[in-house]
């Protein structure tokens, strides 16, 4: 089943053409990458996802609804959500707080409980450090709060922007078998990353974008061994 | 110099500062969240002082129930202030929405010349009969009383507000990061409109305790006390809570201090002095740790 469908896209900045008839689909239950160099617009395309920019022409529709345009918080209550580039956690507001937030729109307060609780096990570091202030945590811990918090919605869809950005070797691995294990538990993922090849390998599909436009796309397994794919992003 | 009118000074300031703070909230608050001095902040003051004036005088209310209606009318005029002038603006140049604020600012004194009329009136002396406390031989009037115990009682309402409401949680993360409190759900439109709301209210409460303490209520009386609560506001780290109600409680003290000391012909001068100095020395305010500019 298509969770997400987006069909030739256009994004603007300004005068920069950000997005170029972007299209691709995800289907529930996928771990699906976007790869691309700096600049090639991955980041663009999920905020145009998730309603952070506006686009000029082309569809979004989530779980068969038209979502193109739609003001941000309404999508973000749909259960599409969006772990933004550089963590955007709530510097001055403590872990628990964050991780509340990120439950905002929720009304059934046991279940919330419950789902605070698996973020904790599932980022035991979160829990030693539930009433620190969220500023106060290191990179890699900040990155597993703007997870954890993106838990919080309990989404269907969660589109992910470079989760391992900066992080240390050890704590990428713990991210992506995070990413890995929040899967398995039922949430669809759109993985945004510079790190291709270990995006590759926890995938089932990809994309591959260049100057805004969609180069290239097969099943993870596919562009693993494409002669193009390995030159540009998997270091030759 | 007989520490009696020393004191009694100080209790003036400590009650007028409660005033300033209860104002300064509103400039902190908004500024906090879309980075605006609202201009028009000391006008919902006065607006809040007549509405206060009319519950008592025209419509024989006490003063509580006449306090609330006049600080729900004071929000709804911050709501539509907003949803009018400000919100449209939100994409724009900062200079264009500060500019606009001075324009709101100004329309809001003609439109209230225009329906209460220019003349100074004043409570009528039934609402609160003066009483005098001593204690020793200081001497404390229960207005001074009421008007410090209804700011401290509506700071701590405040307070609980913003730390332990839903709503006042998303108000500070929407202050932190607007575009990832969109990403949690929070409809970042209203959680603007609310914190007008908010800031109204507790201006509209300062407007009718300052036209009890001065027994006068204008079309302009918004400007000054506006104005010095705005330097207390900055004095204390513009966006910061806890600093505007210090600010305001320095600006009250030290306004009568320089009348004790000084002379009342420059008791309007210190916040200018206060604002100087602080833009000199430490632009962030006193209890702001850096410069608390965003993009
Ligand atoms: N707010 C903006 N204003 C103007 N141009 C922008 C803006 N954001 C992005 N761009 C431009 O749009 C293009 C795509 O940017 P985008 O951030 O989507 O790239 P990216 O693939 O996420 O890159 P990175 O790997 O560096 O995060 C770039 O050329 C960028 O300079
Ligand atoms: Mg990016």
């Amino acid at each position: 089943m298509e969770l997400l469908k987006v069909q030739d896209l256009d994004v603007y900045y300004g005068g920069i053409h950000a997005l170029k008839q972007v299209s691709f689909t995800i289907n529930a239950g996928e771990i699906v990458t976007l790869i691309g160099a700096n600049g090639a617009g991955k980041s663009t395309t999920l905020r145009a996802v998730s309603g952070l920019v506006p686009t000029s022409s082309g569809s979004v529709e989530f779980k068969g609804v038209d979502i193109t345009n739609m003001p941000a918080h309404k999508i973000a209550g749909l259960k599409l959500t969006h772990v933004p580039e550089g963590r955007r956690v709530f510097a001055n507001l403590s872990v628990e707080v964050n991780l509340q937030l990120g439950a905002y729109l929720r009304k059934d307060k046991a279940q919330v409980q419950e789902d605070l609780e698996r973020v904790y096990t599932l980022f035991p570091r979160l829990a030693e450090r539930r009433r620190q202030l969220a500023g106060s945590l290191s990179g890699g811990e900040q990155q597993m709060l703007a997870m954890g918090r993106g838990l919080m919605a309990n989404p269907e869809l969660m589109l992910l922007d470079e989760p391992s950005m900066g992080l240390a070797p050890l704590l990428v691995r713990e991210i992506f078998r995070v990413i890995e294990e929040i899967n398995r538990s039922g949430t669809t993922i759109l993985l945004v990353e510079q790190n291709a090849k270990m995006a590759l390998n926890v995938a089932n599909r990809a994309y591959v974008l260049e100057n805004g436009a969609v180069k290239l796309s097969g099943t993870a397994a596919e562009l693993l061994q494409d002669e193009r794919v390995r030159k540009a992003y998997l270091g030759g | 110099m007989q520490w009696q009118l020393l004191a009694a000074q100080l209790i003036n300031g400590i009650a007028l500062g409660s005033t300033y703070a209860l104002i300064a909230l509103g400039y902190t608050m908004v500024y906090g969240i879309i980075r605006l001095i609202n201009f028009a902040h000391g006008d919902i003051f006065m607006l809040g002082a007549y509405f206060g004036l009319i519950a008592i005088s025209s419509y024989n209310l006490s003063l509580i129930p006449a306090m609330i209606i006049s600080m729900c009318l004071a929000a709804l005029v911050g709501i539509t202030l907003d949803r009018i002038a400000y919100r449209p603006l939100r994409q724009s140049p900062r200079i264009t929405v500060l500019i606009t604020a001075i324009g709101a600012s100004l329309l809001i004194q003609s439109l209230a010349q225009l329906i209460f009329g220019a003349d100074y009136r004043s409570f009528p002396a039934k609402a609160i009969p003066i009483k005098i406390i001593r204690l020793g031989s200081i001497i404390i009037t229960n207005r001074q009383i009421i008007i410090f115990g209804t700011a401290i009682l509506l700071m701590i309402l405040l307070h609980l507000i913003v730390n332990y409401t839903k709503l006042g949680k998303a108000m500070r993360a929407v202050s932190m990061d607007k575009e990832a409190a969109q990403l949690m759900g929070i409809n970042v439109d209203r959680v603007i409109a609310f914190t007008f709301a908010v800031g109204s209210a507790l201006a509209a409460a300062a407007g009718i305790l300052v036209g009890i303490l001065y027994n006068s209520v204008d079309p302009y009386m918004g400007t000054l006390p506006g104005l010095k609560a705005f330097v207390a506001a900055v004095l204390g780290g513009i966006g910061i809570i806890p600093g505007a109600v210090f600010g305001g409680f320095f600006m009250g003290i030290a306004e009568n201090m320089v009348v004790a000391f000084g002379s009342s012909t420059y008791r309007d001068a210190v916040a200018f002095a206060v604002l100087i100095l602080v833009l000199l020395i430490k632009p962030s305010g006193l209890l702001g740790k850096r410069v608390q500019e965003k993009v």
